[in-house]
């Protein structure tokens, strides 16, 4: 028998679950002829990650649009990554705002377990959200700008788990 | 605020459906869980619902649709099976009942969003892993990479697999489509194989993606259809170096009207595998033609790029990178336009002399330039963001941040912003408050603006409710224009009971006005209730874990397991007699605290204190303070602190959740203090829960508690300690 914690260190928005290659990853299946770990078959009966961490994670991702916070919760393989930051930082109006106007559907797309050392393994999970944004600045001559759009997220979210006793 | 209630009752009676059908899914889904163990069952409902209201001038409110409650509700519903370790089945559906254009736009009613079925099977001949429904189809960043309905494969076969080579292949079909509703696969259809191969060198990928999106009036014009085929390779390098590349080779149709065209996408990039310290590197270069339109990939056509990055880690933590990057964009084209940008950014902790705390900075400049060739662009700008953090207080954190951007012949802007965090205790709350003043100028084009604004949030946890207030004034001054002010305002409770139910309740508010002219008033109330139903297939855990036998503990004895003698709940007079049977009966008295000077862990050498706290004639909790003098030797605490857990965990078991984060190190006591480092333990005991851990202390000294009480803030509160006790 172990024990878990689970705990949402960063979160990232990207592509890829561990590496940062820019193609797919091989997730293998597992079989007998290279069987499951302990750690790996205790790991299968987690519980998935919680919606409210993913939604709370989305949250912060998106309050951080048009500041320098959200260099931190960029991944760094998100494609185009330093041209979008440059853009944010001279975005006409700094007063502008993301306001999320509903979060919608998600979805787990996939998982991976790794081992970090005899007790200790990280759990990477990817996951897609929708969400239904709307970027307001107040512009001199028109008035309220609102710029509407729904987007498909990607999270990644990065848990430390400790195997007990 | 008088339509707020108008249509209550229609909110009430979906209220009661959505109780009963969970009153079914509690009751049901405990029958099931006895039926079928193997199964695990995850269940989130979340009903809530919305009132928008807009007055005075409409063109400038921020919420579009008027006046009325709109309601949704909201199931997640994941039900896994484990045949065994190599064969698993899951289902994921996640559906919405929606009367609000926020949450659903034009539809209205039951919509299913997502629907996922994965079967894994390894225990044959060829595992396989098929996904149907809603999945991430995801071949390379220049075939596909975007969701669809539809069907994938994956085949992983066992050739080679001695040799430690791994290999796999996928098909998948499916349509590029938001909702389940209307769905149809002649919209936007693709399909796609995939081989992979990996080795202890690298790992080669071939790929081949086709793309169809069928005639449809209003949407395209034409029949189009498209394939890419691309080959793809990680290579390690003597040296640590990595290697990637792709070609990928586009031929057919895209919108616009364009046919049977051809093109290429190139990609490639060396670099280093970073190390913990010391120097890293990373070359790109990338070249796409004006045609190289695959219709899942997020590659820009008709652009070349090259970029090179250098960074540097100190071994204090603090990193550095410096970047040069050419872009040519519409390269194929009579116009290209030339971006060139060099950069440099710095971030870490600092501790100058003179400063007792380090200063966290986070520096990011560049300049760039862009021209086109028939001289039409011709632009620079340059850009400086600082960023810094200090911590004034023991609880008061300074933030400041000070914008500089400025590009030729277009804008000029300066923004500069001061912020504080302070926290702090009283009684059993938490507080928090955030004041905050930002100053910004700028000029774009011929149009000047300087605006001041100013907030206030703050936060209140209360055991399982927590408070949190905002608002927030602007105002905004426009040479031309008008002149514009804003205020926002935004309060919200939110209350965890019964462990699976969450009742939230928000109300947002601004107003916008125009100096002499209209205003626009809007508000939002929102109230949203999530119930969470899970069934592990674990059987639930033990209330009491005890590993010495109960006679054992009976025995009344100064040690670690006292605390189940002085346990919340019982008379304090009953806990003084228990201290009086120990040979201890004058303790110090401290408001509320009796404190005791005692050595419960024989094998600790630091001073221990008992502290049993009373309210009204009853104990609310019993403490144990281990006081730690010598900050420097953190070998010697950190051994002294293994021990007292290892005490605990002969005592009353493994414990039953915990939390460990970060590693102790030499600056345990900032690392304990900023969050970095956190060690907390519990055990679940028959009137409540025992706490081992380090909490953060506004006084920055470094102690071990233990804590036997009814309840606990969560892990995320890390000043849970007797802050009172000096």
């Amino acid at each position: 028998m172990f024990r878990f914690y689970l705990k949402i260190i960063f979160l990232l928005m990207g592509i890829t679950v561990v590496h940062a290659a820019e193609f797919r990853d091989l997730r293998p299946i597992p079989t007998p002829v290279k069987a499951l770990s302990q750690t790996e078959e205790e790991i299968k009966d987690l519980p998935p990650v919680s919606e409210e961490a993913i939604k709370t994670g989305l949250k912060s991702l998106l309050a951080s649009w048009n500041t320098s916070r959200m260099e931190k919760l960029l991944a760094s393989e998100f494609y185009d990554r330093d041209r979008l930051l440059d853009a944010m930082q001279t975005f006409p109006d700094r007063g502008a705002k993301l306001r999320i106007l509903a979060i919608k559907d998600v979805q787990i797309l996939g998982q991976r377990v790794l081992p970090v050392d005899k007790e200790h393994v990280t759990r990477v999970s990817t996951v897609s959200v929708n969400a239904l944004t709307q970027i307001e600045f107040e512009d001199p001559v028109k008035g309220l700008v609102k710029l509407e759009g729904e987007n498909e997220y990607l999270l990644r979210i990065r848990e430390h788990i400790r195997l007990y006793p | 605020m008088k339509g707020v209630f108008s249509k209550a009752p229609r909110v009430l009676v979906g209220l009661l459906i959505v109780l009963g059908y969970l009153m079914v899914v509690d009751v049901g889904g405990e029958a099931i869980s006895a039926t079928y163990p193997e199964w695990r069952i995850n269940l989130r409902n979340t009903l809530r619902s919305d009132y928008y209201s807009i007055s005075g001038d409409t063109e400038n409110s921020i919420y579009t649709y008027d006046e009325r409650w709109m309601t949704y509700d909201e199931t997640d519903l994941r039900v896994e099976k484990h045949t065994n370790p190599y064969d698993l089945f899951r289902l994921n559906f996640y559906g919405v009942w929606s009367d609000s254009p926020y949450r659903t736009g034009d539809e209205r009613g039951f919509i299913p969003e997502r629907i996922n079925l994965f079967k894994e099977q390894g225990d044959v001949t060829l595992p396989y892993r098929i996904e149907a429904g809603d999945y991430y189809a995801y071949f390379s960043y220049r075939t596909i990479q975007q969701s669809l309905k539809g069907v994938q494969i994956e085949l992983q076969p066992l050739w080679w697999r001695d040799k430690g080579v791994r290999s796999s292949f996928v098909y998948l079909i499916g349509a590029n489509q938001p909702s389940w509703r209307g769905f149809t696969v002649k919209e936007n259809l693709s399909q796609g194989v995939s081989y992979l191969i990996e080795t202890s060198k690298g790992r080669y990928t071939f790929n081949l993606v086709h793309n169809r999106r069928f005639k449809k009036s209003g949407v395209y014009p034409e029949d189009y259809q498209q394939t890419t085929y691309s080959v793809a390779m990680e290579q390690n390098l003597p040296g640590k170096i990595l290697l990637e590349t792709e070609a990928a080779y586009f031929y057919g149709d895209y919108p616009d009207e364009a046919f049977d065209r051809e093109d290429w996408g190139l990609f490639l990039q060396i670099q280093n595998r970073p190390p913990g310290i010391g120097w890293s590197y990373r070359f790109r270069a990338e070249s796409y033609g004006k045609d190289f339109r695959p219709e899942g990939s997020l590659v820009t056509p008709d652009r070349r790029s090259c970029e090179f990055h250098l960074g540097y880690r100190f071994l204090q933590g603090i990193q550095t990178r410096g970047r040069l990057q050419y872009y040519k964009d519409k390269w194929q084209s009579d116009n290209p336009i030339i971006t060139k940008i060099a950069g440099f950014s710095l971030s870490g902790d600092i501790g100058p002399p003179r400063l007792t705390r380090p200063l966290n900075i986070n520096l990011d400049t560049f300049l760039q330039h862009r021209e086109d060739k028939l001289g039409t662009l011709n632009d620079s700008t340059r850009s400086l963001n600082l960023n810094l953090a200090y911590p004034l207080l023991r609880n008061m954190n300074l933030r400041t941040n000070y914008l500089f951007t400025r590009t030729t012949h277009t804008s000029r802007e300066q923004q500069i912003s001061l912020g504080l965090d302070i926290f702090t205790l009283y009684n059993t709350w938490r507080l928090n408050f955030s004041p905050n003043l930002s100053y910004q100028k700028s000029t774009v084009y011929s149009t000047k603006t300087e605006a001041w604004s100013m907030g206030f949030n703050w936060e209140a946890i209360y055991n399982q409710h927590r408070f949190y207030g905002s608002t927030s004034y602007k105002t905004q001054n426009n040479w031309p224009g008008e002149d514009i002010n804003t205020y926002n305002y935004n309060l919200m409770y939110e209350c965890h009971f019964r462990k699976r139910h969450t009742f939230s309740l928000e109300f947002q508010g601004e107003h916008r006005g125009v100096h002499g002219g209209d205003h626009t008033d809007t508000y939002r109330v929102s109230v949203w209730w999530t119930y969470n139903f899970e069934r592990s297939i674990h059987p639930t855990r033990k209330k009491v874990v005890l590993r010495e036998k109960p006679e054992k503990l009976a025995k009344l004895s100064l040690s670690p397991g006292l605390f189940a003698h002085l346990y919340p709940g019982l008379k304090t007079k009953k806990a003084l007699k228990v201290m009086t049977d120990l040979g201890l009966k004058t303790p110090l008295l401290q408001g509320n605290m009796l404190i005791y000077e005692v050595r419960l862990f024989e094998e600790i050498e630091q001073r221990q204190r008992l502290i049993l706290i009373d309210e009204g004639g009853v104990l609310r909790k019993t403490v144990l303070v281990f006081d730690y003098v010598d900050k420097s030797q953190f070998h010697d605490f950190w051994e002294s602190f293994q021990r007292i857990k290892e005490a605990m965990i002969r005592i009353y078991g493994a414990p039953d959740d915990f939390l460990e984060q970060g590693e102790i190190s030499k600056n345990f006591v900032q690392d304990i203090n900023s969050g970095k480092v956190i060690r907390v333990y519990e055990w679940n005991m028959e009137y409540g829960h025992l706490r081992l851990g380090i909490p953060r202390r506004m006084d920055q000294k470094v102690r071990v508690e233990i804590h036997y009480a009814r309840e606990f803030p969560p892990y995320s509160v890390l000043n849970w300690g007797l802050e009172r006790l000096y």
